[in-house]
């Protein structure tokens, strides 16, 4: 009996000893939170502090704008603001924001479109040349698009697509990156038994991708087009060089014009403030709205060793 | 890596490709060929009506290209109002076979465009719209006897000074650039938070003035050869004064255009702006609290002479891809010489117009609130008479402009000396020409 | 694994079906946008590094194309500034990238661990300045270097520190500052998504043998999340010897940004201020090569180091 007393006490004395462990554990976990939170505190105000200068100095007239205290509102002028804004030569500037819309969210939907496409094949087919586009996309990923993009221009106009919207759309098209992406994610949701399965039941490759293979990648497609979108968003230099046509620009090209002209025309620098931080509106809440997707999306398969 | 070994592998597959695109690329890759301009049309307007896109920058230029549209709705224009880096975005364009119809140039890109074919020949369309124009302002839109653009404004100096600043100091505002050291010296003993005026390194129009008033010139023809003098002994002499000026802490040193200049102003630290005629209105905009306080003054001299400078005009060129250069021409003519426009061009355009109707018209001569009720433009016609014509343009301004720019850089944070300046840009601009393919003697 | 061994049969079961020709209308339009957006300009950026714009005389007599073989090549690594705006690159990388990677990886790491409250917001905050189009970002941030506008510059003089964001030895680091500030957020995410999706058996064990989450961070997390590791550093390698928006737009407001201060201003400045896009398009290529040099030694490093890790 001394014999399973003695055992139960040491069992006891080890949870009780596991439980001491996790206690004395949880006095550093508490301070790491604290400063931990300290240091987020302080990179959250790092980042965020230029847009709120960018918040209040919308607020602000054109006179005010740079005799006042950055971060104190002066009149509140933002209402005045965003009419001008918008009523600013006739409204171009949600004519731009419709533009950035196109090009990103459609040009995103095309491109993602022929990655998946793409990337599908790599992953299900055999075929002669599999392995040259496989090297030919990684390697151009190292390429930097500025080399390419005045002679993309001068391409551009030869096809007769300078200053149109598809010679936006059309470059963007060749996506290495979300090619490799789509491959990757095609290799790791498109189990070959399920295409075999459909064949064998007398269904046509297309029909198979279309109905199945998108429907199995959609996940890392939604990674894909994110990634595709936020290129396009950014985009500057080759729709600065393609596009001459204030009615096809890009919020990008038409918000740095006006900074530029606002040496002639001062209005313009209130316009072009302002006009930056609407533009920042829908990426913010697509960001918000889609925060639960880099969990599921950007983790199937490809982003870990 | 396994995909490099298999890129080296299927470098064929690539070669083949490349190949291909090779061909695209011969055609697509060729650059302009100095092509013949235009053939000329014969006038006749296709049914419809015709659109021309004209680029330019002067404000107000919206509106006027309103009224021509309401008053010709067989030729339409359609105004792009140009800002930063456009004027090299038109260069591309032209060159790759795009671009605009009519483009406002500054007349110092001009030998530049006509070189590389980016232009056509007007001549024939201009009609006696010549007449309208001063002498000085024409032959700027000339090259080789042959006419390429209608003027647009043109860029006599002035300067603009505190009145309240050197009357208060009891400094009397100097006429000569000697006068204006001293002048520069008195005023830092007497305050020391205000400057005569401030130095922007990259604002090459205020380099220029000097040397054209200077009477010297950074291009000139001689023998069948381009001679470059971005170095020469005037300019050495405009050089030294800079330095000293620099030196003896005697200017601020902001770039212009910025938030920090316009502030340095509204504080009243710079006593002194000396540009050209179009400047008073920015100035005005801009230090709206100083208005009565300023006035205009013509620009210091050198010693026993008074000519005067003159920083570059401009001209509406019709450019190589227009399919309609007449009616184009028909255009600018009206837009720059017609005696309706030059109202506009000066009141909200700020334009030194270089009409002879508008130099005298009473728009050019008004009181200005600003400058205390001063008729500034008197100073700048004055200028304008008394400028020296030396000024010769020529093929590669931009680069010369750009050498002396960063060179200058370097001497406002006393990496070198405004001399050794010129004279790296002046090996920097040969070099340039020399690799053109172009004669050039120094 | 099962999906291996099925993969290869139904491959090899594929290649002979008799429809040969699916695969390759599958990959076709990724084929033809690529030829024809990336070869061919490629092609012709080197094509045209080949020639140069020849005239004579005066230069009124029009102008020719010739073949000039590397003589593009020749002037451009004779030309001092622009051999030195890539050693200013390098130095600007050699700093900014690891600054960067350390920032984002320890946000990374401090969003993966249990300990963060407010999580989404604070990741929200983090990657709100990558929502900012780059240029936008360099014109807000301009204003921010301006001491007459800027709240912070106003407030550190107000302390008697008076900053200069703009002067010689510190613009470069204030270009460094814009660029950590507006892409910290994206390769945040990035590795964030890849330390979420690690299997939390992996370092469970480690934790309860008494592992600190310092030396569990460093020896288990990051090595696992690899090629999101790499992935992130190249783009950002190759973004920042492309380095171009940021000083383009500081070059309006300080003297001290010349127009050649990054190999990429100096091509800009080449082709379209000095018109001369062969030489440009030269410079280019160099640009290109070196890029792609950097690369590829950086792709061999990382491809090298976790197989002597884990060892």
């Amino acid at each position: 009996m001394t014999h399973t007393t003695a055992l139960v006490a040491t069992r006891r004395a080890r949870r009780v000893q596991a439980t001491a462990h996790t206690s004395v554990g949880d006095r550093p976990r508490r301070g790491w939170a604290i400063a931990v939170t300290i240091a987020m505190v302080v990179a959250a105000i790092y980042f965020l502090a230029p847009v709120l200068w960018l918040v209040i100095a919308s607020t602000k007239s054109a006179g005010d704008l740079f005799s006042t205290p950055g971060f104190a509102f002066a009149n509140f002028e933002f209402f005045a603001n965003l009419k001008e804004l918008s009523t600013y030569d006739g409204g171009i500037f949600w004519r731009w924001g419709l533009n950035s819309v196109i090009y990103s969210v459609i040009g995103a939907a095309m491109t993602t479109f022929v990655c998946a496409v793409t990337g599908y094949a790599l992953a299900v087919y055999r075929f002669r040349g599999r392995g040259t586009v496989i090297a030919i996309v990684l390697a151009s990923m190292l390429i930097p698009g500025t080399v390419i993009a005045q002679p993309t221009y001068v391409l551009l106009v030869r096809l007769g697509l300078d200053n149109t919207y598809w010679g936006i759309l059309l470059p963007a098209l060749a996506y290495p990156f979300g090619v490799l992406l789509c491959w990757i994610y095609a290799q790791g949701s498109v189990p070959l038994e399920l295409v075999e399965a459909a064949r064998l039941d007398g269904a046509g490759e297309f029909r198979i991708f279309f109905s199945m293979g998108l429907r199995l990648m959609s996940n890392g497609l939604v990674t894909v087009m994110l990634f595709a979108f936020l290129g396009s968003w950014n985009s500057y230099l080759l729709p600065l060089l393609v596009l001459t046509d204030q009615e096809l620009m890009p919020l990008t090209v038409g918000l740095t014009g006006w900074s530029q002209a606002s040496i002639t025309i001062p209005s313009l620098q209130t316009l072009t403030i302002v006009g930056s931080l609407v533009s920042i509106v829908p990426i913010a809440v697509a960001f918000i709205s889609l925060q639960r997707f880099w969990k599921s999306g950007l983790t199937a398969g490809g982003l870990r060793g | 890596m396994d995909a490099t070994k298999r890129f080296r592998r299927s470098r064929r597959a690539s070669a083949l490709v490349a190949l291909g695109a090779v061909g695209a690329g011969m055609l697509a890759g060729c650059s302009s060929d100095g092509d013949e301009p235009q053939a000329a049309g014969d006038g006749q307007l296709p049914e419809g009506g015709v659109t021309i896109d004209f680029w330019g920058w002067v404000p107000g230029l919206e509106e006027l290209v309103a009224q021509w549209n309401d008053d010709n709705p067989d030729v339409q224009v359609e105004f792009h109002r140009m800002t930063g880096d456009d004027g090299q975005k038109v260069e591309a364009a032209v060159d790759a076979g795009s671009g605009p119809d009519v483009v406002q140039l500054s007349s110092h890109d001009l030998p530049n465009y006509v070189i590389n074919g980016r232009v056509q020949d007007i001549t024939d369309y201009v009609g006696d719209v010549e007449e309208k124009f001063t002498p000085a302002s024409w032959a700027q839109a000339t090259v080789d006897g042959r006419v390429y653009g209608i003027p647009q404004g043109i860029g006599p100096s002035g300067t603009m000074y505190r009145e309240d600043i050197f009357a208060d100091n009891g400094i009397e505002v100097p006429t000569t650039w000697d006068e204006y050291l001293d002048a520069a010296r008195e005023l830092k003993a007497a305050d020391p938070d205000v400057r005569i005026a401030n130095i922007a390194s990259s604002e090459i129009g205020q380099w220029v003035q000097e040397v054209s008033q200077a009477g010297s010139t950074w291009f000139d023809i001689e023998d069948d050869t381009w001679k470059v003098s971005v170095n020469a002994p005037e300019s050495m002499e405009i050089a030294e004064r800079w330095q000293t000026l620099l030196d003896e802490d005697l200017v601020t040193t902001e770039q212009m255009w910025t938030p920090e200049y316009w502030a340095l102003l509204n504080k009243g630290e710079i006593a002194t702006v000396s540009y050209a005629a179009w400047f008073p209105l920015s100035l005005a905009e801009n230090v709206a609290d100083q208005a009565g306080l300023w006035r205009v003054a013509p620009m210091p001299t050198p010693a026993g002479s008074d000519a005067q400078g003159d920083s570059g005009g401009a001209a509406n060129v019709v450019l190589k891809g227009a399919e309609y250069p007449e009616a184009a021409t028909a255009f600018i003519s009206w837009l720059n010489g017609s005696d309706e426009t030059q109202d506009a061009l000066i009141t909200e355009g700020g334009l030194f117009v270089s009409t002879l109707a508008g130099l005298e018209s009473d728009a050019l001569m008004q009181e200005q609130d600003f400058y205390g009720g001063q008729v500034i433009n008197e100073v700048f016609a004055e200028a304008a008479a008394n400028t020296p014509d030396t000024w010769v343009e020529g093929p590669n301004y931009n680069t010369a402009s750009t050498a002396i720019t960063d060179e200058f850089a370097k001497v406002v944070t006393g990496k070198q000396t405004f001399a050794d300046a010129l004279d790296n840009a002046q090996a920097k601009t040969v070099a340039d020409l020399e690799s053109r393919g172009l004669d050039v003697s120094e | 694994m099962s999906t291996t061994l099925v993969r290869t049969t139904a491959r090899r079961r594929f290649s002979g079906s008799g429809r040969w020709w699916v695969p390759y209308v599958f990959i076709a339009p990724f084929i033809v946008v690529f030829v024809v957006f990336m070869v061919a300009p490629i092609v012709i950026a080197i094509v045209n590094s080949l020639f140069a714009t020849q005239t004579s005389g005066l230069g009124f007599g029009g102008s020719e194309t010739l073949f000039v073989g590397f003589g593009n090549y020749l002037r451009a690594f004779a030309d001092g500034d622009f051999l030195m705006s890539f050693g200013r690159v390098a130095l600007y990388g050699i700093v900014q990238v690891p600054v960067m990677m350390i920032i984002a990886a320890t946000l990374a790491l401090l969003f993966d661990s249990a300990v963060l409250k407010l999580k989404r917001f604070f990741q929200f905050a983090v990657f709100l300045p990558y929502a900012i189009p780059g240029v936008i970002a360099a014109l807000l941030w301009g204003f921010l270097y301006q001491p007459s506008v800027s709240p912070f510059l106003q407030f550190f003089s107000s302390l008697g520190i008076d900053a200069d964001m703009l002067a010689p030895g510190t613009v470069l680091w204030s270009i460094a500052n814009i660029s950590i500030w507006s892409n910290v957020g994206i390769n945040m995410i990035i590795l964030f998504a890849a330390l979420q999706a690690l299997p939390r058996e992996a370092y469970e064990a480690a934790r309860i043998d008494g592992a600190g989450e310092i030396r569990i961070a460093m020896s288990i997390k990051i090595p696992m999340i690899a090629p999101a590791v790499l992935l992130t550093t190249l783009s950002t390698v190759i973004g920042t010897l492309q380095l171009f928006n940021e000083p383009q737009v500081l070059q309006t407001i300080t003297a001290n940004v010349s127009s050649d201060y990054t190999p990429n201003m100096a091509i800009y400045a080449a082709s379209t201020l000095g018109g001369d896009t062969n030489l440009g398009s030269a410079m280019a290529v160099i640009l290109g090569i070196a890029t792609l040099v950097v690369s590829l030694i950086l792709v061999r490093f990382t491809n090298r180091t976790p197989k002597e890790s884990a060892s």
